[in-house]
């Protein structure tokens, strides 16, 4: 069986270029935006995996635990707290990009990004 | 009357959308100025690359040269290059990743 | 405790919380966001030189309470919390961004009989995030400022409401989406390496021989910070969208996007030198971009016909400069960098709100259609002239002395071909705004040009003169920031 931190990190991969390989060259904008979420859904797995610690406990010191059997099984507690705000940024940016996308499609009445932009020359 | 002038205006409206051709006669001492800074600049950063070897700073040099002098247009094409197209600007920036990850990465393991 | 220094982020969220919520009442807004904007420069001027650890997590205090296995280990010197630091550095950045959302907001103001609330809303937002980003000292915390930065980027030109606006918003929200991302899996990859996300513990980590300074982790973390940096920095491969950027918003919005962008540059660029300058090379890769946001954007603002797309090109490429004087890496060429991005927030600032002016009368800002205008206002059209003059670095103008010092620090370097570089490129930049210039000012003025409006508002005219002012005080008065600058950068190296 698979390492379950390695895993993590594989599809963190596996999502990142996904993603990456959407954004570039699909030309449906909806699925493009999906592309992109993504690519941030990938960076905050593989930042949620760093603090992975194999048979760990949760970074809470409860009573009856020292301070240094704590400090040795506690798993990393730090990308935890930044997974979750860069969690929140993915999601404004995305909603951004959703209320952009709707303003687009009601202007040029199309969601190709091609015929949007006008990118024909 | 009327009708005439609005000929008048779309005719001056296509020749508007013509001219976006850098080198048409409107902006063609900008296009020569592009051409040369280009040029000038090509051959400084290729002359850059002494620090880093000297043989391979003449020969980077000497190409520039005859590349540029064999393509002598090239403002034109920079520019059609570097325009708000969302398909060119996607692909330099995810080549320019791709580099940078690669030739750092690689570039460092046999430093 | 020094609490001026939180409070110049907390003042701007509170501020632009506050307009955002009385966006209807004129008035009120106007009164609140003047009072607001001038008290951000102010506030740089008094706050004491200072540290502050949010939650009180002083290091040295915390470590004698530490579990016994972990005494003496890397851990026990970390910052457990986000740390703010405040130097002179810090307050000149802060100071001349403050003045140049000052006059911004007031040419807003002037030109717009009815405010909006969340325009006003994004610039105090942007304004807590670039702070935020000049005085943290923590790369997780400056990346999120720096997405709210871009965001608030984002949303300034959407409300702009010029011709395309929301096309070239989308295309910088999905670029940025890719590098946005980029610069935090490269941050992911330092915290996987080291431990902390503080860039003092990562320095102390690295020169103590904590971790090997060239582990692939460490290596790559570099290379996606630094394309993070390219996208903060608008350098090339980004230089097109944000010259897109720049030319969609107002033109005060202009002023404030390119002054974040600056900043955005600065403070990635201060923490990449901090971190990564003992990697071989990594002056060559800077300068390699800094030769290619010069020549491809300055030669791109040369073949512009559009004034407004000229002046953004002309913007970017500036930052080249900034990026050159990093590049090369010594202390005076770092204080050159640091001089010439003070010179730049103002200048340009100068630039898009004077020549913003052509566009508010006569609603094209195509070069073609204009002509003649120094008829409108002479006064006005004398000081954009002086402002181009400045953006070139004719003496006796700030941006003179900087290009001079940088020029020095490349010759100094043994770099001769990057000053002579820098030389021509100024040339180049001096002849495209002078050929603006012409068009736009003195050449006959075309018969089918139409006027939106006769006169230019005096706030405007009152902005540009101010801007003029700091470049000439600071052009005949260098010591003013060199004297900071100098021992900043003689701390980096």
């Amino acid at each position: 069986m698979m390492d379950v931190q390695l895993a993590s990190l594989l599809a963190s991969g596996a999502f990142i270029i996904i993603g990456l390989f959407a954004a570039i060259f699909i030309d449906n904008l909806i699925k493009k935006i999906i592309g992109i979420a993504f690519i941030e859904e990938g960076v905050n797995l593989f930042l949620i995996c760093l603090g992975f610690k194999a048979g760990g406990v949760v970074p809470i010191l409860l009573p009856g635990m020292t301070a240094d059997w704590f400090a040795a099984n506690a798993a990393y507690p730090l990308p935890q707290a930044l997974v979750l705000t860069s969690i929140v940024i993915g999601a404004s940016t995305l909603a951004v990009m959703l209320a952009l996308a709707m303003v687009l499609y009601r202007k040029h009445g199309t969601l190709s990004v091609s015929e949007m932009m006008g990118d024909e020359k | 009357m009327a009708l005439y002038q609005k000929f008048l205006e779309s005719v001056k409206g296509l020749k508007s959308s013509l001219s976006k051709d850098p080198t048409t006669m409107d902006n063609v001492s900008g296009a020569i100025a592009a051409e040369f800074l280009i040029f000038v600049s090509l051959i400084l950063a290729a002359l850059f690359l002494r620090h880093v070897s000297v043989v391979a700073s003449i020969v980077v040099v000497l190409l520039v040269a005859v590349l540029f002098f064999t393509n002598m247009p090239l403002a034109g094409k920079i520019k059609s290059e570097q325009s708000d197209s969302l398909e060119k600007m996607t692909f330099y920036i995810v080549i320019v990743l791709g580099i940078l990850v690669a030739v750092i990465y690689w570039g460092l393991k046999y430093v | 405790m020094n609490y001026l220094i939180p409070l110049m982020v907390v003042i701007p969220i509170l501020a632009a919380l506050i307009v955002n919520i009385f966006g209807g009442k004129d008035k009120t807004v106007k009164a609140i966001s003047i009072v607001v904007a001038i008290a951000i420069p102010i506030i740089a001027i008094i706050a004491a030189v200072g540290i502050q650890y949010f939650g009180g997590h002083d290091p040295a205090l915390l470590a004698s309470s530490l579990p016994s296995n972990l005494v003496g280990t890397l851990v026990a010197s970390y910052n457990t919390g986000i740390v703010y630091v405040f130097e002179n550095i810090e307050r000149i950045f802060i100071f001349l961004m403050g003045i140049v959302a000052f006059l911004a907001v007031l040419t807003y103001f002037s030109e717009k009989k009815e405010v909006s609330g969340p325009y006003l809303y994004l610039i105090f937002m942007g304004i807590a995030s670039v702070t935020a980003l000049m005085l943290s000292n923590d790369i997780f915390n400056m990346y999120v400022f720096f997405e709210i930065t871009a965001l608030t980027q984002v949303g300034i030109i959407i409300a702009s409401s010029t011709e395309d606006n929301y096309e070239i918003a989308l295309k910088y929200l999905i670029l940025g989406a890719i590098g946005g991302p980029m610069l935090l899996l490269g941050i992911g990859f330092i915290l996987g390496t080291i431990g902390s996300v503080n860039i003092n513990d990562i320095i102390f980590a690295i020169s103590n021989n904590y971790v090997n300074p060239y582990a692939p982790s460490l290596v790559i973390g570099f290379a996606l910070i630094l394309f993070g940096w390219l996208y903060s920095a608008g350098l090339p491969p980004f230089h097109t969208i944000k010259s897109a950027v720049y030319s969609k918003a107002r033109p005060n919005g202009s002023a404030i996007l390119q002054g974040f962008s600056v900043l955005c540059m600065l403070a990635f660029g201060i923490a990449m030198y901090k971190i990564f300058a003992y990697i071989p090379y990594f002056n060559t890769a800077i300068i390699v971009f800094a030769i290619l946001a010069m020549a491809l954007s300055i030669a791109m603002s040369a073949m512009e016909v559009d004034f407004r797309r000229m002046i953004a090109f002309l913007a970017v490429g500036e930052l080249g400069f900034i990026a050159l004087g990093f590049g090369i890496g010594t202390q005076y060429s770092i204080a050159a960098a640091l001089f010439q991005a003070a010179n730049e927030i103002v200048i340009t600032a100068l630039l898009f709100i004077g020549f913003g002016t052509v566009y508010y009368l006569t609603k094209t800002s195509d070069t073609r259609k204009l002509g003649g205008l120094i008829a409108v206002d002479s006064k006005m059209a004398i000081m954009v002239l002086l402002g181009g003059f400045a953006l070139a670095g004719v003496p006796p103008f700030n941006g003179f002395q900087s290009k001079l010092m940088l020029v020095q620090a490349a010759l100094d370097a043994g770099y001769t071909e990057l000053a002579i570089l820098a030389i021509i490129v100024s040339v180049v930049i001096f002849f495209t705004f002078v050929k603006a210039f012409h068009t736009v000012y003195l050449q006959p003025k075309p018969k089918d040009l139409k006027f939106a409006h006769d006169k230019i508002p005096k706030a405007t005219v009152f902005s540009v003169a101010v801007l003029l002012i700091i470049c000439l005080a600071l052009g005949i008065f260098p010591n003013i920031v060199t004297d900071v600058f100098i021992p900043f950068a003689g701390g980096l190296i």
